[in-house]
């Protein structure tokens, strides 16, 4: 999956929002760029996964602001969750910056799921599954 | 004597004052007042030299200078000193030695060595209640409102200047640090002669630091010069009887 | 252009541009040995008898050039493809007075010297003009105290004499001959270098410095350096400096392999200033045992064209490993640098802080790589790194890759590239300060994290150096 965009426009905004899940035993390749070829534009991508056991993710998150592109304010977040075994992730968020008239940040975070968020969800009568259900549902929403 | 005479300022091609004359003596106390979004900041960064504020027409003098086209350390090394209302934190640059470096530029005679510095500095954080540590912090890195507002005041002792230009001071200081704030600057007037722009839309500030002449602007020009009478009528009212 | 009021022409000192190192000797270098520009077998035998190396060496040595013939030039990274093999000497003994004079050294750099306030005797050494650090009054009784220790510092070539058991215990191990096309040179033709090992237990005091070495030639193309902790020992050792090294040489590729011992802890400085004209392309590596702490402190200033990942093999539980970066790329420059942290244990944890400039058309690349394996349970990581582009015609770049295998682990990542804000320049103007002033002390604030753990001389060298870049007046 590759997802393209491109700010060629003065004053342009452009937000990208995905949220997936990497099932069991699939292997899934991801793309993202956003080029930055305009004065004045803005663009955040927000890339959400979840990886279930067995699954494999490889993630690219792609910023490019180039030259003349000035006052440009972008933003990538790539946030995964892998549980349970065996489930991987390769994330590599680029940034490629000619112009100095920016702002330009990304974020990369893999982690698993919060013991103190588990066990305040079972301490309310929740099973381990269900628990774990509920975390994935709310972290594929905010 | 700081002169404002009849400019004109825009910002990105809005204009934003106009007409605007003002005068500061040395010794004095003006206070500039008015509503949210009248130009009072407009003026004191005007007054500074920010980049982002054109003076489209008209010209600003300090001790018959002129400093219309001056950068804003030439204003400062004049002996001009704005207090900002929200000052910018610079992280990883020491305060200590920051503080050094401007007294290096400010004072060439009867100098104090280092740590004669350093000791004075020390003193005069502690009668600002700035807690002990900040010091060695980088610029503003991680402090608060009141905490900023104070270094401001630290810096202006150091660099003792003419004129001083006080951006909302007083806008998130609990009353005692606003005491403490007030009186010091006073002491600066009374022994120093030194002349103060009190930028305010709060009465607060000038129960300690009275103001020898009241100036209301709104929407980028002045409506009304006074004397504290006007500080009483705006308590009453408010701004929207000025009209 | 200055944003702050009309540009006065004399208060305009703000364009930096290091001028190329041209030079010209009066006088014909002296050396004792130097061999035939190029690299071919015959040249590594040569190195090998010169240094009367043993048949195990001259075999490692042999088979390194085959793998560098074979292996390709990277794809990835800096433009290398005006390097040209041939035209290198790769050995040179030099003359105890090489016969360059003072008179020789670039301006540029003669000024640099002063304005850093360097004494006069380092300016010399510096300068290229003297081989040796004549240093044996100083620094003869501290080496002494170190060896009452048992701890061995001394070069590489009179270690793999003196102590070749020990030295074959790491050596090319870390970095294996194969590792990569640069690597494989390195072990095809290393020479100088420092070796040192650290006995259980021993805290070694004080950071030890390459120039304590005063009979072997510093700063050499292709040193090999291997740092032997032992269980619960420490070590820091400090090599470079601020000041900008004029060498002839123009492609440097050496290897520096780092062993950390059970609960043992290694801290390894570098300021590298190479002249413009130089490629630096060099591996560095630590591995690390149970508990262990290594710790790169890496500064990036000089050469046209620099390669380094300095890395950490986090190899037992709770092994620890930091990567601390600072790069400056000006004008001509490719500043291509970062760190790697492998987790192949439980617990292990690693940080890595980079912090990148590029000014007058220079170009910073922070390259990284994060790599948990299956098995490394309970690990985490953060990675920081933010670049300051200082105008219109540098460029900044950040290549991450997050490679995880293993679920139970934490993960974070962060990155911004900015200019100096407006807003900061205002307010110190406002307090007095030129603009160059102020951009230098915003400057230095942004790299502050990594200066402060640099031995005093250093941040306050480094600190001056890049006000002097700000300034213009240097080059």
């Amino acid at each position: 999956m590759k997802y393209v965009d491109v700010l060629d426009q003065v004053g342009q905004f452009k937000e990208v929002k995905k949220f997936l899940v990497v099932s069991n035993g699939q292997n899934t390749e991801i793309e993202t760029l956003m080029e930055f070829k305009a004065p004045k534009t803005q663009g955040n991508t927000l890339i959400k996964v979840v990886v279930m056991p067995g699954g494999k993710l490889n993630l690219k998150g792609v910023i490019k602001i180039n030259k003349g592109a000035e006052l440009v304010e972008a933003f990538l977040r790539q946030s995964i969750l892998l549980i349970g075994e065996n489930s991987m992730a390769t994330a590599i968020p680029e940034l490629e910056i000619e112009s100095n008239e920016v702002k330009a940040s990304h974020a990369a975070s893999i982690g698993r799921v919060d013991e103190e968020q588990l066990f305040y969800l079972m301490s309310r009568g929740l099973n381990r599954d269900e628990a774990v259900k509920l975390i994935i549902e709310a972290f594929l929403t905010e | 004597m700081l002169q404002i005479k009849k400019i004109n300022v825009s910002v990105e091609g809005k204009p934003i004052l106009s007409d605007i004359n003002l005068e500061l003596k040395t010794g004095e106390v003006v206070a500039l007042m008015g509503p949210n979004g009248s130009g009072k900041s407009s003026l004191a960064y005007t007054l500074a030299g920010h980049p982002k504020y054109l003076v489209d027409k008209g010209k600003m003098f300090l001790d018959e200078k002129e400093i219309t086209g001056l950068t804003p350390n030439e204003r400062a090394i004049l002996g001009l000193f704005l207090a900002n209302q929200a000052p910018v934190a610079i992280p990883g640059l020491g305060i200590k030695s920051f503080l050094w470096q401007i007294y290096k530029k400010f004072e060439s005679e009867k100098r104090m060595d280092l740590v004669k510095f350093r000791n004075w500095l020390d003193e005069e954080a502690d009668k600002l209640q700035l807690k002990n540590g900040l010091l060695d912090r980088g610029l503003n890195d991680g402090f608060s409102g009141g905490e900023r507002k104070k270094m401001e005041v630290l810096q202006m002792l150091v660099s003792k200047p003419k004129y001083i230009i006080l951006d909302e001071i007083d806008s998130g200081l609990d009353v005692d640090a606003l005491k403490i704030i007030a009186l010091r600057v006073k002491r600066m007037v009374k022994d120093n002669k030194v002349g103060v722009l009190v930028i305010t839309h709060y009465s607060r500030i000038l129960k300690y630091l009275k103001a020898d002449k009241v100036v209301i602007i709104e929407k980028g020009k002045v409506k009304e010069i006074g004397g504290m009478e006007l500080v009483e009528k705006i308590e009453d009212k408010g701004f929207e009887e000025k009209k | 252009m200055s944003r702050f009021a009309p540009i006065k022409e004399e208060n305009k000192k703000k364009k930096w541009e290091k001028s190329p190192y041209e030079y010209g000797f009066s006088s014909p270098e002296k050396y004792v040995f130097k061999s035939k520009r190029g690299l071919n077998e015959e040249v590594v035998r040569m190195i090998s008898s010169m240094k009367s190396e043993d048949k195990k060496m001259r075999d490692f040595r042999l088979e390194s050039y085959k793998i560098f013939l074979e292996k390709s030039m990277p794809t990835w990274g800096a433009d290398l493809s005006t390097i040209d093999f041939n035209n290198i000497f790769y050995y040179v003994k030099a003359a105890k007075n090489e016969g360059k004079k003072w008179a020789d050294v670039p301006k540029e750099i003669k000024d640099t010297y002063d304005k850093l306030g360097i004494p006069e005797a380092e300016k010399a050494y510096l300068g290229g003009v003297k081989a040796q650090y004549e240093s044996e009054v100083i620094y003869g009784s501290l080496l002494k105290r170190l060896r009452d220790k048992g701890i061995i510092f001394c070069g590489m070539d009179e270690a793999l004499a003196k102590y070749p058991d020990l030295v074959w215990s790491h050596f090319g191990k870390i970095v294996p001959k194969g590792d990569n096309k640069f690597a494989a040179l390195n072990s095809a033709v290393w020479s100088g270098g420092s070796f040192i090992y650290v006995p259980k237990g021993v805290k070694v005091d004080l950071p030890l410095q390459a120039y304590f070495r005063i009979n072997t030639q510093n700063m050499g193309q292709f040193e090999r350096t291997l740092i032997i902790v032992d269980e619960g020992a420490f070590v820091h050792y400090v090599e470079g400096c601020t000041a900008p090294i004029y060498t002839t040489d123009s492609l440097h590729a050496a290897v520096v392999e780092i062993w950390i011992g059970k609960g043992a802890r290694c801290r390894y400085t570098t300021i590298q200033n190479w002249s413009t004209n130089v490629y630096n392309l060099v591996t560095k590596r630590a591995w690390v045992e149970e508990n262990g702490v290594m710790e790169w402190v890496d500064g990036n200033l000089g050469s046209k064209i620099n390669m380094k990942y300095p890395s950490v093999i986090l190899a037992g539980k709770g092994a620890h490993g930091e990567i601390l970066s600072v790069a400056v790329a000006g004008k001509g420059q490719h500043q291509d640098a970062g760190g790697k942290c492998i987790h192949l244990a439980e617990n292990t944890t690693s940080r890595i802080i980079s912090k990148s400039i590029s000014l007058n058309g220079g170009r910073s690349s922070y390259r990284g790589l994060i790599q948990m394996n299956k098995g490394a349970k309970n690990s985490r990581s953060k990675v920081v790194c933010d670049a300051l582009i200082l105008d219109k015609e540098s460029r900044s770049d950040t290549y991450p890759t997050n490679k995880i295998m293993e679920s139970e682990v934490t993960l974070e990542h962060e990155a911004t590239v900015s200019k100096i804000g407006e807003e900061q320049l205002f307010y110190l103007m406002s307090r007095g300060f030129e603009e160059h002033e102020a951009e230098a002390m915003v400057v230095n604030g942004f790299i502050e994290p990594i200066v402060k753990e640099l031995p005093m001389e250093y941040s306050v060298e480094l600190n001056r150096l890049i006000s002097l870049q700000m300034e213009g007046s240097v080059g």
